[in-house]
Order: C-alpha cells, then sequence, then structure tokens
C-alpha cells in the first residue's frame, strides 16, 4: 500500500495565513468601496458607475468567503492533526 | 465646483478612481504572497511536481481562487483608471463650461439647458441684430464643452458596463471554485 506524501505543517500555515489575509483584504476593499461616492453629473452615466460598485463589491464578498473557506479548511485540519 | 452648463464633481469621481486602484494594489500584494506561499507548498522537499493526489487537488482549489483574485484586481484598477481618465475630461468640460457661460453673458444671451437664446425685453433694432449675430458663434463654445463632456461620459459608460460583466463573472468564479480534499498535515 502506497505511503501518503505528508505536508509540512508550516507550508500549510503559511498557505491558511495567506488565505486568511487575502479574505479580510476583500472584504475590506468590498467596504471601501462601498463608502465613497462619486458624482458624475449624468444620469445614466452614474447608474453605469453605481451598478459597477455594486458587482464588484459583491465579487469581493464572494472572494472573501472563498478565501475565508479554504483558510477555514486548512486549520480544521490542522486541529485534526 | 458645479456650473449650470456642466454637471458633475470630478473631485469626487477622482477619489473613488483613487480608492479603487489603491485597493487592488492591496490585493495584488496579497495574491503575490498566496503565490509564494503555494509555490512553497509546491516545492516542498526540493519535489516540486512530485505532490500527492490530494495536495494537488487542494493547490487547484486554491489557485481558482487566487486567479478570481487576481483577476478582479486588474478589474478594479482598470475601472479605477477609467474613472480618473473621466475625472479630467469632466474638470476640461467644467473649464469650457466656464468660458462658454462667460461669453454667453458676455454677448448679452442666455440659456436655456444647452440651448443659447436672446432675452426677452425691449432692445433696439441694432442691439437685437448684434445679439442674434453672435448666437452661432456662442452656441458653437457651448456645444464644445456638452460635447466634450458627453463623449467622456459615453466612454466611461461603456467601459463601467464592460467591466461590470467582468466582475459578474468574477463574483460567479469565487462562489463555484473547486473545494477540494485538503492534504493530511505531517507530524
Amino acid at each position: 500500500m502506497p505511503v501518503e506524501h505528508r505536508v509540512e505543517p508550516t507550508l500549510l500555515d503559511a498557505v491558511a495565513t495567506a488565505s486568511t489575509r487575502s479574505s479580510t483584504a476583500a472584504l475590506d476593499a468590498s467596504h471601501e468601496l462601498l463608502a465613497h461616492y462619486s458624482d458624475t453629473g449624468d444620469a445614466p452615466t452614474q447608474r453605469a458607475v453605481d451598478t459597477l460598485i455594486d458587482h464588484a463589491a459583491d465579487a469581493l464578498r464572494a472572494l472573501t468567503d472563498s478565501f475565508a473557506e479554504i483558510s477555514y479548511e486548512l486549520r480544521a485540519r490542522g486541529r485534526e492533526h | 465646483m458645479t456650473g449650470s452648463l456642466i454637471h458633475g464633481d470630478q473631485v469626487s469621481c477622482s477619489r473613488v478612481g483613487g480608492a479603487m486602484r489603491r485597493e487592488s494594489a492591496r490585493l495584488r500584494q496579497h495574491a503575490q504572497t498566496l503565490v509564494e506561499a503555494l509555490a512553497d507548498l509546491g516545492a516542498q522537499e526540493g519535489r516540486p511536481g512530485d505532490l500527492s493526489m490530494t495536495e494537488k487537488a487542494a493547490t487547484t482549489a486554491i489557485a481558482a481562487s487566487l486567479r478570481t483574485l487576481r483577476a478582479t484586481a486588474d478589474d478594479l484598477d482598470e475601472a479605477g483608471a477609467a474613472l480618473q481618465r473621466y475625472a479630467t475630461d469632466l474638470a476640461e468640460g467644467h473649464e469650457l463650461g466656464r468660458r462658454a457661460e462667460r461669453r454667453v453673458k458676455g454677448a448679452g444671451l442666455l440659456l436655456e439647458g444647452t440651448r443659447v437664446v436672446e432675452p426677452w425685453g425691449p432692445a433696439g433694432a441694432q442691439e437685437a441684430e448684434r445679439r442674434r449675430a453672435q448666437v452661432p458663434e456662442v452656441q458653437s463654445r457651448v456645444d464644445l464643452a456638452t460635447a466634450h463632456v458627453g463623449r467622456a461620459r459615453g466612454r466611461l459608460a461603456r467601459e463601467m458596463t464592460r467591466l461590470t460583466e467582468s466582475f459578474t463573472a468574477h463574483s460567479r468564479d469565487a462562489h463555484s471554485a473547486p473545494q477540494a480534499p485538503l492534504p493530511p498535515r505531517g507530524s
């Protein structure tokens, strides 16, 4: 039976930490985008900008969740050993 | 800041564009840190490419989110740059608008929206003719300002629409990132 290759814990910790920080950075970025208001001076243009900001914030929140999940799984695995 | 001819605040547009680009730079830094951590994982024990199946699957899962992070950061930078360009165009539009408005006033004419008109009320025939003769030239100055800003708004709206579609795709990608089994840790 083949012996399973085992990963050095510190390497997994580094990935988990980097993943957590990416998650936090994505969340901070989404908050930052929504904290500002731009006045383009034209209703259709304004809608285009506001829609972009909403969608960008959505993408950043999705990344926040994705990286948080990765980090959680890595740390959960760490607690198993 | 906002004249009656050209509307909008270039400072606020520039501020939002700057915030987008700053956040993009931060996200890229975090992406790079994650790339390095993944590279270390892949190269452990000096055996790049010699990972177990579960390790490879985990690396693939993380790499998928990482690609989305980088693509999102790139698009955020593009959106910020577009807003900053618009802010510059809007500032130029305000200046053109102010000059046009001064010209309207100097010619004794009025603005109705973006249309140059002669004022109501009694005026001598000579004076009325003098004003009327200036309308085309003054109108062309007004049109210059409004067309300048109109083109800038068209460019910005197209860029925003294109990038909005990209962000929608990034959301979808992030939500559907593969959740691979993660590797066992060594003791």
